[in-house]
């Protein structure tokens, strides 16, 4: 039985492929291996510990870039912050608090500096970068989510791609989804370019009417220890 | 020697013709008249253990050699067993990107001798519950109550002598299913519980022998009750040594009667493991909307936290546990009610058990009434470590291997499970299986 069944999705997958040369074109619904994969994609991050980020963020005022790297075993990110091309200073951020410094740098310096920090609570509807440091901060977890949740979402595959010369898979984050509170709208949910080994390179959040939009790639990091409190307390 | 070297390259080139023929063959598997065998070896009959499973008769063998097999094997054949010729070196390895090491799915199956590492959900996951896109059991959210009526429990299983490492949520783990043995079995880094048996009712279910270490919970016991027997196992240094808890996501509640013998828990402050889910550390037994459960001749110390905490399940209370000679010493509170007021525990009884720090004072020795309220505020602040991810928990010392004759077959599972005198189970000292443990 087993044999003429597989006889049969055999015939049916050379009937599909008659009439001209299947190229699937997102979305597609997740193959098992898929839904694994995605499901480990967050955990990768925490798995990983310290990531660096380039992050963009569309601003009316200019694009916004963050440069700099998030900690997604303790829980903190720090980055430089250029404005319309332009340096505008520091930030500092955990899933709960936010501190900048806006003394303009090229690059964020190790060790922080100690003084000119303004801290308060992260409020992520507040500014497009806060929501875009909040979103950074919420792609890692401890453990991996579950898979057959994930098949069975709305989750799909939309493509191939390539970030930095390494193959990925471009999926489609599911509605719903809890880095995003991501609406049922495909256009405006969240996507991320994932490797063989689940490991994220880059995630995109499309700019919605609400303009929070951002993009953030993914590199290895070594050596890059962040602060777990405001920058300049003890 | 060219001679010789000829005739084995023939009898290579012959003995892969008949695995090819047998491969051919078994393509027809279904086909009233094939041949199924009784031993099928891995590498050397069927290159996969999935391949080889193909090939088994039920009540037959799949015996694996030496190898890092990458596939995630699903056991759909009744009364086979799976086992391997070398338990520290026979691996079947998730690559941290595959949900299940080894899913059992079929009555009466054994899985013996073989190491299972770094898969996202279970290493070993032996369940009633299955259907055409595999085996199931529930999961950390969004899932219905699962109904035992669709899916009846799977009956007769053995998981004995398997390695279970670094997986992402249970290392061994049980659900609805019954009749069953977990024995000499070693797990570590899951970041849940290494063991975990759930959702049974007149369980009949014999968990020995085994050692958890470095895991968030070491074992862990949900809706499973009256005949489940967790009897001279090390559950020391993980977060939390053993649950035994009602859940609202399986059915079979509330969690009762089940037997906890001669088991050593010590010493759960591990920092080389998985975060607890909801940050729980230094605890040695939880007990969470449980009932008449009986726990006789533990050594439950130095625990920082807690020796035994009792608290509830939602609206679903703590009642009638016995605490039976026990010894609880050096935990930061021996014994804790920390139930809410809206399910006050009752029944919590010790007998002849040593416990100098209670919370609140004189709970436990009125084996009727409803004992006092305390709250968690009054255990002991402790700074709990960070957690570490799953796969990267350090690895274990090699374990013992398979005592008897490997290509032996095994008689067929009986149908209950004959379960030791518990009188041998003595209270055990910090040396019980510990040269079976990486932390001593």
């Amino acid at each position: 039985m087993r044999a003429v069944i597989v006889g049969l999705a055999l015939l049916l997958s050379l009937t599909a492929c008659a009439p001209t040369e299947a190229v699937p074109s997102g979305p597609v619904a997740l193959t098992s291996e898929q839904s694994e994969r995605l499901a480990v994609t967050r955990f990768r991050n925490f798995d990983a510990g310290v990531r660096a980020i380039e992050v963009t963020v569309p601003a009316e005022t200019g694009e916004l870039r963050l440069e700099g790297w998030f900690d997604y075993t303790g829980g903190a990110g720090y980055a430089a912050v250029t404005a319309a091309g332009e340096p505008a200073g520091l930030i500092w951020w955990t899933h709960e608090q936010v501190a900048t410094r806006s003394i303009p740098v090229d690059v964020a310096p190790f060790p922080l500096p100690a003084d000119g920090w303004e801290s308060g609570a992260l409020d992520p509807s507040s500014t497009a970068l806060a929501n875009a440091v909040a979103l950074v901060a919420s792609l890692g977890a401890d453990r991996p989510e579950n898979p057959q949740l994930l098949a069975q979402s709305d989750a799909a595959w939309l493509r191939s791609d390539t970030v930095d010369g390494t193959a990925v898979d471009v999926f489609l984050g599911p509605s719903g989804d809890s880095a995003t509170s991501a609406p049922v709208d495909e256009s405006l949910r969240a996507r991320y370019w994932v490797d063989e080994s689940g490991v994220l390179l880059r995630f995109e959040l499309p700019q919605g009417s609400s303009g929070d939009g951002m993009t953030s790639l993914f590199t290895p990091a070594t050596g890059i220890v962040i602060p777990l409190t405001v920058p300049g307390t003890p | 020697m060219v001679t010789r070297a000829a005739r084995s390259s023939r009898v290579t080139v012959l003995s892969s013709a008949i695995v090819i023929l047998g491969l051919l063959l078994a393509g027809c598997a279904a086909t009233p008249g094939a041949e199924k065998r009784q031993l099928v070896e891995v590498p050397a009959d069927a290159p996969t253990i999935s391949a080889a499973l193909d090939l088994v008769a039920p009540g037959g063998m799949v015996l694996v050699s030496a190898g890092t097999y990458t596939e995630s094997v699903t056991v759909d054949v009744p009364d086979v067993t799976l086992r391997g010729t070398d338990r520290n070196a026979v691996i079947i390895d998730g690559e941290g990107l595959r949900a299940n090491g080894v899913q059992v799915i079929a009555d009466g199956v054994r899985v013996q001798n073989l190491t299972v590492v770094a898969h996202t959900f279970n290493g070993v996951l032996v369940t009633g519950m299955h259907n055409a896109n595999g085996a199931q059991a529930h999961n950390l959210d969004g899932y219905e109550k699962l109904d035992p009526e669709e899916f009846p429990p799977l009956e007769r299983f053995e998981v004995s002598g398997v390695t279970a490492s670094n997986n992402g949520l249970y290392g061994i783990y049980a659900f609805n299913s019954r009749h069953g043995v977990i024995r000499d079995n070693y797990a570590s880094g899951a970041a849940d519980s290494g063991f975990y048996v759930g959702q049974c009712a007149e369980c009949d279910i014999l968990v020995t022998g085994n050692v958890a270490e470095n895991n968030a919970i070491g074992y862990e016991n949900a809706n499973a009750s009256d005949s489940v027997v967790i009897a001279g196992n090390r559950f020391s240094n993980n977060r939390v040594g053993l649950t035994l808890l009602s859940w609202y996501q399986e059915a079979y509640l509330p969690q009762k009667s089940a037997t906890v013998v001669g088991n050593l828990i010590t010493d759960n402050t591990s920092a080389d493991s998985p975060a607890h889910a909801l940050g729980a550390f230094g605890i040695g037994i939880g007990l969470s909307g449980a009932n008449t459960n009986t726990l006789e001749r533990n050594l439950i110390a130095g625990n920082p936290s807690t020796g035994v905490q009792v608290t509830n399940t939602e609206d679903l209370a703590s009642t009638g546990n016995h605490l039976i000679d026990n010894a609880l010493v050096d935990n930061g509170v021996d014994l804790a009610d920390l139930s809410a007021t809206r399910a006050p525990s009752t029944g919590t009884c010790l007998v002849g058990t040593i416990a100098a720090r209670v919370l609140p004072a004189g709970f436990g020795t009125d084996c009727t009434a409803a004992s006092p309220v305390s709250t968690a505020a009054a255990l002991p602040e402790l700074v709990v470590p960070p957690g570490v991810s799953f796969l990267r928990v350090t690895a274990g010392r090699p374990q013992p291997d398979f005592a008897g004759d490997s290509r032996a077959l095994p008689e067929r599972l009986p149908a209950t499970v004959d379960m030791p005198d518990l009188g041998s189970f003595a209270l055990p000292d910090r040396s019980l299986l510990a040269d079976r443990a990486a932390s001593r």
